[in-house]
């Protein structure tokens, strides 16, 4: 069960349940209860009408007329029946309705002037709800004796009224246990948005639409944020601060190392201090190089290609200007690098120094954002109609201070600084032929 | 050809200086931005060389403060940081090619002779006017294909006319582009060094290279080799 909104539903469900059976199993028992009280009641009140038409007869019983003024009393199975019996339990009159009913056990003989309500099943399988009442009837002789008069319903007659106020009862118990749901998922929809929301807010930060998360969060979310929103700064911070660092380093050992260079090109040196020279000067190079001081992959770091793109182009438009060398852009205007703004500049300048360094005429860039089922990449590729480069001529470009071509000025380590950003940001970088004839260098970067 | 090179350490600035003296370059250098911005109002400079880390006035705001006071000749940065943002960064403030340190001195001077050739209009190392074909790269001197010899200051002079081919140049800027300032001004140095260029280029005196523009100067007057 991975989504919260799930749990509490299914929590919030078997509460409900479990709580309406609970009502409902109380108020079936007592709509039962109470049922059965009007029974007793009515049960009660027909006696007394039997006590009404009773006579004594010669043989010192008690006498009851065949044709009761009720007809149920007076029709076989109406569901309506009277007995009187005596001390012993044997029977001494029944109405028509219950002549061939047999009692089974019998229900019990109530003392002089008590009540017995009871349950009992007849021979035809039917409940009966019976209400005795014990009474010595004092005859004109003044001799007394004892009688048990009852009357009887079936089951039956409640049963209708108890099922329809089940029916009722469950419809109302699901209609409340629907509308409980319902709020309760609209309820958890408003609790839970916040958290929607910044886990809108962090794929921003992702794609870079935002650089921090907002602070209008609920208060137990908005420490959170608080929270990531410092670790974030702190990140971008320390980096800033770890990357500023290097470049001094480098940049403070490069002038004197020129210096050096100078110094030593008269060619009075050793020829071994100058071999040391040149390790020094390799390790500044290669060591303190964008790479290797570089940011990497970092979230909420996003930048526009474009702007840095066109930057580059103009700068290098007056750099070859001689050659007139026709840049060609095809990408969307909000194209974003997943990353840091130095590291942007540092590929694409590498790589179209390159391209306009060997190019003719025509230098062309293209980007796209691919979706992917693993996710979305960016790709970007820069082209150029030189003369191309021989096959092997292309892994080993990629590898640090390889030097295509050495007569061509240049640094050296520009493709190979290229790769090596490429490696940190867990894309992949291709050199072949382009189309127009020249080198076409080609890197996947993932966005996310 | 004068050139300004602001560089903050001693060591490889004077180095520097006197690599482009035996070049052939008057060079003014400055340790810093404001004797920077000093010698770029005092003299004539053709063309500076910017250090980006300076202290005081950084290369970029000298860069900036130089094109904003008019002046146009080529920029060339020198940068220890070899991060792309920096060579961006300083090629927009105006600066018109850069070199990362370390360097090997011959990588900064062919990039000096290519903004400088630029400067001038010229496309390929090669200024070449027809009959008259000087490269600049291995300063050499070939008139009708056959090399002729040129002293050094023959060599600047030449270079200089021929850079600004078909304008006329004054004695004046002559001399303050290729004199250094001891020399006396008004010496007629120029005017014998002209004339020793003429007999060199033109010894039947058949095509005319340098026209003399009486109280104006000096002109250059083979056209230019139509370029591609």
């Amino acid at each position: 069960m991975r989504s919260l909104r799930a749990r509490l539903l299914l929590v919030t469900s078997l509460l409900l349940a479990g709580a309406l059976a609970v009502v409902g199993a109380i108020l079936d028992s007592s709509v039962r209860a109470a049922l059965d009280e009007e029974q007793r009641e009515l049960l009660d009140s027909q006696i007394i009408t039997l006590l009404a038409v009773a006579e004594p007869d010669e043989g010192e019983q008690l006498r009851l007329p065949y044709d009761l003024p009720d007809q149920r009393f007076n029709t076989p199975d109406s569901g309506f029946y009277a007995k009187v019996r005596d001390r012993s339990g044997a029977f001494l009159w029944r109405s028509v309705s219950a002549v061939d009913l047999t009692f089974t056990p019998d229900t019990p003989l109530p003392g002089p002037g008590e009540r017995i309500f009871a349950r009992s099943v007849t021979s035809t399988g039917d409940v009966l709800l019976t209400l005795t009442l014990g009474i010595i009837w004092t005859f004109e002789d003044g001799s007394e004796r004892y009688f048990a008069l009852s009357a009887a319903e079936s089951e039956r007659a409640i049963i209708g009224p108890l099922k329809k106020f089940r029916g009722r009862m469950f419809a109302v118990f699901a209609l409340v246990a629907g509308v409980l749901l319902v709020g309760m998922g609209l309820v958890l929809s408003w609790l839970l948005r916040p958290l929607g929301q910044i886990a809108a807010e962090i794929a921003d930060l992702e794609t870079g639409v935002r650089t921090s998360l907002s602070d209008h969060y609920p208060n137990e979310l908005s420490g959170v944020a608080r929270n990531l929103n410092t670790l974030m700064k702190s990140e971008q911070r320390r980096t800033a601060r770890y990357q500023q660092t290097l470049a001094n380093l480098a940049h403070s050992l490069k002038t004197p190392l020129a210096a050096a260079k100078a110094l030593l090109s008269d060619g009075t040196a050793k020829p071994e201090l100058q071999a040391q020279m040149q390790r020094m000067e390799q390790i500044v190079r290669y060591q303190l190089a964008r790479p290797a001081i570089g940011t990497g992959r970092t979230v909420g770091n996003r930048t526009l290609i474009e702007p840095e793109l066109t930057q580059i182009l103009d700068a290098l438009d007056k750099v070859y200007r001689e050659k007139g060398v026709h840049a060609e852009i095809d990408l969307e205007h909000d194209m974003v690098f997943p990353g840091d703004r130095g590291d942007l500049v540092e590929m694409l300048g590498n790589l179209l120094d390159n391209a306009y360094k060997w190019t003719t005429q025509r230098v062309l860039v293209v980007g796209r954002k691919v979706a992917h089922a693993t996710g979305s990449v960016i790709e970007l590729s820069i082209e150029d109609d030189g003369e191309g480069f021989p096959e092997e001529a292309a892994a080993a470009a990629l590898k640090r201070g390889t030097r295509l071509d050495e007569t061509v000025p240049g640094t050296g380590i520009g493709l190979a600084v290229v790769a090596e950003l490429v490696e940190q940001y867990e894309g992949k970088i291709v050199i072949e032929r382009s189309r127009l004839s020249g080198a076409r260098i080609a890197i996947t970067l993932p966005l996310s | 050809m004068r050139l300004l090179v602001v560089e903050d350490d001693d060591t490889l600035r004077e180095s520097l200086k006197e690599q482009l003296l035996a070049e052939g370059y008057r060079v003014e250098a400055a340790a810093d931005g404001e004797e920077g911005l000093y010698f770029a109002r005092e003299y004539p400079i053709d063309l500076a060389i910017i250090d980006l880390g300076l202290p005081g006035i950084p290369g970029i705001d000298l860069i900036k403060q130089l094109r904003s006071a008019g002046y146009t000749y080529p920029v060339l940065i020198l940068t220890a940081r070899d991060g792309w943002q920096d060579k961006v960064d300083g090629l927009q403030a105006g600066a018109d090619d850069y070199v990362s340190k370390p360097f090997h001195f011959p990588e900064v001077s062919a990039r000096i002779n290519a903004l400088l050739r630029r400067a001038g209009g010229w496309g390929s190392a090669v200024l070449d006017c027809g009959v008259v074909k000087l490269d600049t790269s291995a300063q050499t001197l070939l008139v009708n294909d056959a090399a002729v010899e040129l002293t050094s200051f023959e060599y600047q002079l030449l270079e200089y006319l021929m850079m600004r081919a078909g304008e006329v140049v004054s004695k004046t800027e002559l001399t303050d582009r290729l004199y250094d300032q001891d020399y006396e001004r008004d010496s007629n140095v120029i005017e014998v060094f002209v004339g020793r260029l003429r007999k060199k280029l033109d010894p039947d005196n058949s095509l005319k290279p340098i026209e003399t523009l009486r109280g104006r100067g000096y002109r250059f007057a083979l056209e230019r080799h139509a370029e591609r």
